[in-house]
């Protein structure tokens, strides 16, 4: 009675003016009211109670307390409500309050599964029935309500408005209850149950999808290339209706589920129900796409992904909400009828023509996270895609359409700057795998982002490493110059195909006209102009935006060293290299990448390279002339030196443009030093008044030994050659007669006999004194038991290679040649400043050393070489400052 | 077999005691050997253009041949094709035996309007014959 004083507030004056025969009156109804509403709540569907509990509530509506018995009515269904309905709905899912999905043991959980779809369907039920018994009593009370209403008002106001009142009011309180008792496991088990419906669905549905896939493969291979497109809408369409069939016939899977969801809807739990079944696609989408792209980068999976989406998930959507009664149209349900609109080209899934907006707006949503995921998965694997680039373009082109959809860019810059950190920039990896690495990410970025914003935030910090490495130019010239692959066994092609790219940049060098000039041709600007787009929003405003337009993988590769002339210095020392090594004169492929070269780093930083190349046509000319010679004018006395220079071969250079070359005397034996001295005679002869300048240590020889028992070939320096010459004079050597006769250092001989040592021509015995070898030659290769793979085989060998000497001078020898010239203006700077900073050496170096021996160095180098002279201690390095040494 | 020496070689080895005849047969050995050249002048710098003999002057690109040092290098046809010079020795310096590149000696001759003279010791410029 407390709860009606409020009410009853109102109606103060109302309550004074009462009669004590009214009041009796209504404290009689007042209390029939009480019990047979009771009675009538508890009574199992039995309406018996109904007359009495209508004919007490108009009674006391009478009597103006129509609130007081709603209010109390209502209170009366909720406690109700609380002790029998919800309570029981909550002891349904007790036992399975620890019964989390784990992947521990299948069968249980299978079971579990089942009886938990049981237990839902069941409680479900029941709370429904309880609660639509429930409706029916409000109902009762509402037309109670309502009768007395329309006598009061006569049918003036809206006779719903009432139901309707009380009704919401009623979903408000079931609800209430319910979420006040919720157990914290029941989302879970909802996720669970929609989880295991939606897995079992998909299953049917990918058997049924598959089966499609090979219908319609099948299809396309009968149709010409002409009718594809259109013919592929039309049979998308098609598709789906079909599928929808399919679906139908599972429609008591879907039905299932339906009704579940509406039962959850009708208690309340409509967002719970949505968020449960949401999440549960998600989950099977995101699974779909690990399994569908997991770590197979060749090929292209956004498409099939889409067709999943389009054939399980929607399918299933588009099944619930029509159940649901949530299409804008459900007049025409059935599925299977195919409308004459179904070939409508866009987003019609059904015979109704037009999709329900929250199936679009359900498709972009699974879209959009379908895209988020394979786009998370791409960009975690990213280094991996990226290291066999060539094989994996398909998962690249993926993750680009990925992120255009997503735009989440800067995720790919820092994630894959963070892994190449942690597992490309390391002491381990070696500067080629680096560079090769290097390569594929500009490809592969390239693919993604054209403007090269991302590139240059992902390419700064391997460029910043791969300067602190000493190799890095050797190695870019290799990869430069190797047009094979110099490591065939590597990852894929991508290393040898800076050569192509050489290729590829003189076609599109011909297409477009060179860039420096750009504003020469107005036509070309304004095209330029056209094509202008803005920079992305993650671009650096502090770059020009000009300079990145061109992303080319050579620029960025000379922008490592930072300048090309370093470069262009580099590979002159291996050409020279390779040049000098030859036996033939073949250069064809030399030259060919020397034309490219040009192309890129221009003529004029090129011509000392072509210089040399063409020292080496002029060789072979000169070379047959000078053969030429010995026809023509036969010297009878001569006969067997004049024969034999059919064997000699000269590579003639031009000194002054070839790098530095090391030259070491070597005395060669007596035939060959007279065979040199002829060849030199008719070059003379030929070339009046030039004259050669033999480099002795340098060349090749091609040598095949025949012993008693065996014959072999070898192909070996000079020095190399002399020193096996001498044995046919004298099978017995110490070793400092050997030096002495070949005209080398004791120890340079001996690094050079172990060639023949192992190769077991010569062997090598004590002698008295220590340091001196004896070596004698091995007669018999049975006799040593080293005989093995060589036996009369032939074996090829260029002997200079395997102890890494070369012939000519390392850039770094170069540079610290060149540097010494300012090795007197630091001495200088220092006795008169005492001590200074590099970046002061630096500056000062550059303000005054402007004339002869201009001062054109980086930092870099300036550090590098004073770091040997304080090696050489010259210097001293204390707290960043040079010192002079005492 | 052209440039094969044949040579026996008495080996003493302990072996037993035994004297062994070894044979190391040298055969087919090809020499690919390595040369650089040089203009046999007595000088190393060009007097005009200061540029080394050995490279080439400043309008030209490759040196030797295309860029020779005085007189143009047709002598190397003329050994080709085994024309014997009769009498006098080729030599390619001026008169007054300063050497300069051919195509800045000739340079300098064009531009002077009567008489050339050489640009180191200022005598009449004429090629030696």
């Amino acid at each position: 009675m407390t709860c009606d004083t409020s009410t009853a507030g109102c109606g103060l004056e109302k309550l004074e003016s009462l009669s004590d025969d009214s009041i009796t009156e209504i404290s009689e109804n007042w209390n029939g009211f009480c019990s047979s509403s009771e009675a009538l709540l508890k009574g199992s569907g039995d309406l018996s109670f109904s007359d009495e509990f209508v004919m007490r509530a108009k009674n006391l509506c009478k009597h103006g307390l129509s609130s007081l018995v709603e209010q109390h009515f209502l209170r009366c269904i909720e406690e109700i409500f609380e002790r029998n309905g919800a309570k029981r709905f909550w002891s349904y899912f007790e036992p399975y309050r620890n019964a989390a999905p784990s992947e521990t043991n299948k069968d249980l959980m299978q079971i579990l599964e089942e009886e938990i779809q049981q237990v839902i369907c069941k409680a479900l039920e029941e709370i429904s029935s309880q609660k639509q018994f429930q409706e029916k009593c409000l109902l009762l009370l509402a037309r109670a309500l309502q009768s007395y209403e329309k006598d009061k008002l006569q049918g003036q106001a809206n006779p719903d408005s009432t139901r309707v009142y009380l009704f919401s009011k009623y979903q408000l309180i079931v609800s209430s209850v319910l979420l006040a008792s919720l157990p914290h496991h029941f989302p879970g088990i909802l996720h669970w149950y929609f989880k295991g419906r939606l897995e079992e669905l998909s299953t049917i549905a990918a058997a049924n999808f598959e089966d499609e896939e090979e219908l319609g493969m099948d299809d396309k291979m009968d149709l010409d290339e002409k009718s594809k497109l259109p013919y592929k809408c039309g049979d998308l369409d098609s598709d789906i209706n079909h599928k929808y069939a399919v679906f139908s016939e599972n429609n008591k899977l879907v039905k299932n589920i339906g009704m579940v969801v509406r039962n959850l809807r009708n208690i309340g739990f409509t967002s719970m129900a949505e968020d449960a079944y949401a999440s549960a696609i998600f989950f099977l989408l995101k699974d779909k796409v690990h399994d569908l792209a997991g770590d197979d980068y060749r090929n292209s999976v956004l498409e099939s992904i889409k067709a999943w989406i389009q054939a399980v998930p929607l399918q299933f959507l588009r099944a619930l909400l029509d159940y649901l009664g949530d299409f804008t149209s459900c007049n025409d349900p059935s599925p299977g009828l195919k409308s004459p609109l179904a070939s409508h080209p866009s987003l019609c899934y059904s015979g109704t023509g037009i999709p329900s907006e929250g199936l679009v707006r359900w498709q972009l949503r699974l879209e959009y996270y379908a895209y988020e995921t394979l786009q998370d998965l791409r960009i975690a694997k990213l280094f991996e895609i990226i290291v066999d680039y060539p094989d994996s373009a398909p998962a690249i082109e993926d993750l680009k359409h990925c992120l255009e959809y997503t735009g989440q860019h800067s995720k790919l810059v820092d994630s894959f700057i963070s892994s190449l950190r942690y597992r490309l920039l390391t002491a381990g990896a070696s500067t080629n795998d680096i560079l090769h690495q290097y390569v594929s990410t500009i490809k592969a970025l390239r693919t993604i982002d054209p403007a090269g914003v991302f590139l240059e935030a992902v390419g700064e910090p391997i460029r910043e490493y791969l300067r602190g490495r000493k190799d890095t130019i050797k190695c870019i010239v290799t990869m430069l110059t190797d047009g094979t692959g110099g490591n065939p066994n590597g990852p894929g092609s991508s290393g040898d195909s800076l050569l192509e790219e050489l290729n590829r940049d003189e076609e599109s060098q011909e297409n477009t006209t060179v860039d420096d000039d750009i504003n020469s041709d107005e036509r070309q600007a304004w095209i330029n102009a056209q094509n202008w787009e803005p920079d992305p929003v993650e671009a650096d405003p502090s770059k020009g935006s000009r300079y990145r337009r061109k992303v080319d993988i050579l620029g960025m590769i000379v922008g490592i060293i930072g300048s090309k002339d370093q470069l262009v210095n580099e590979y002159r020392v291996m050409l020279a290299e390779k040049l000098l090594n030859k036996s033939d004169y073949d250069i064809d492929a030399e030259i060919r990448t020397l034309e490219l070269l040009k192309i890129h780093f221009g003529e004029s930083s090129m011509q000392k390279c072509e210089i040399m190349l063409n020292d080496l046509i002029d060789s072979k000319r000169t070379n047959t002339n000078i053969k030429a010679t010995i026809k023509h004018q036969p010297q009878p006395e001569q006969r067997d030196l004049d024969v034999s220079l059919e064997n000699l071969n000269a590579t003639i250079i031009s000194s002054n443009f070839w790098p530095p070359i090391q030259d070491e005397a070597v005395n060669l034996p007596e035939p060959v030093e007279q065979l040199l001295n002829d060849y030199a005679k008719r070059y003379t002869e030929v070339k009046t008044p030039r004259k050669l300048i033999w480099k002795k240590n340098l060349g090749s020889v091609k040598l095949e030994l025949q012993f008693e028992d065996r014959a072999m070939q070898f192909n070996v320096t000079p020095l190399h050659a002399s020193i096996i010459m001498q044995f046919q004079d004298q099978k017995k050597w110490t070793s400092k007669n050997l030096a002495a006769a070949v005209g080398v250092p004791v120890d340079v001989l001996n690094r050079r006999i172990n060639f023949w040592i192992s190769k077991g021509v010569l062997a090598e015995s004590m002698g008295a004194d220590s340091a001196d070898h004896t070596l004698t030659l091995v007669e018999n290769m049975n006799d040593t038991g080293k005989s093995g793979p060589i036996d009369g085989g032939c074996e090829e060998l260029l002997a200079g290679e395997d102890d890494g000497e070369r012939s000519d001078a390392s850039v770094e020898d170069q540079l610290r040649k060149e540097m010494t010239v300012y090795e007197k203006f630091i001495t200088g700077m220092l006795t008169n400043f005492g001590s200074m900073a590099l970046d002061r050496i630096h500056n000062t170096l550059k303000m005054f050393c402007i004339a002869d021996p201009t001062y054109d160095k980086s930092l870099q180098q300036l550090q590098s070489f004073l770091s040997g002279l304080v090696a050489e201690e010259k210097l001293e390095f204390r707290d960043g400052m040079y010192f002079l040494k005492k | 077999m052209e440039f094969g020496i044949l040579i026996v070689v008495g080996l003493k080895t302990t072996w037993r005691g035994y004297f062994i005849l070894l044979l190391l047969l040298l055969l087919h050995c090809r020499w690919h050997a390595v040369a650089s050249w040089t203009w046999d002048a007595q000088d190393e710098t060009c007097g005009i253009c200061r540029m080394a003999f050995d490279g080439c002057c400043p309008d030209c690109k490759l040196p030797g041949d295309d860029c020779p040092l005085s007189k143009p290098v047709y002598l190397s046809l003329i050994v080709f094709y085994g024309i014997k010079d009769t009498g006098s020795p080729f030599t390619l310096w001026g008169a007054c035996n300063h050497a300069f590149h051919l195509h800045c000696i000739l340079k300098w001759v064009n531009s002077q309007s009567a008489q050339a003279h050489c640009p180191m010791c200022r005598r009449e410029w004429q090629f030696k014959e």
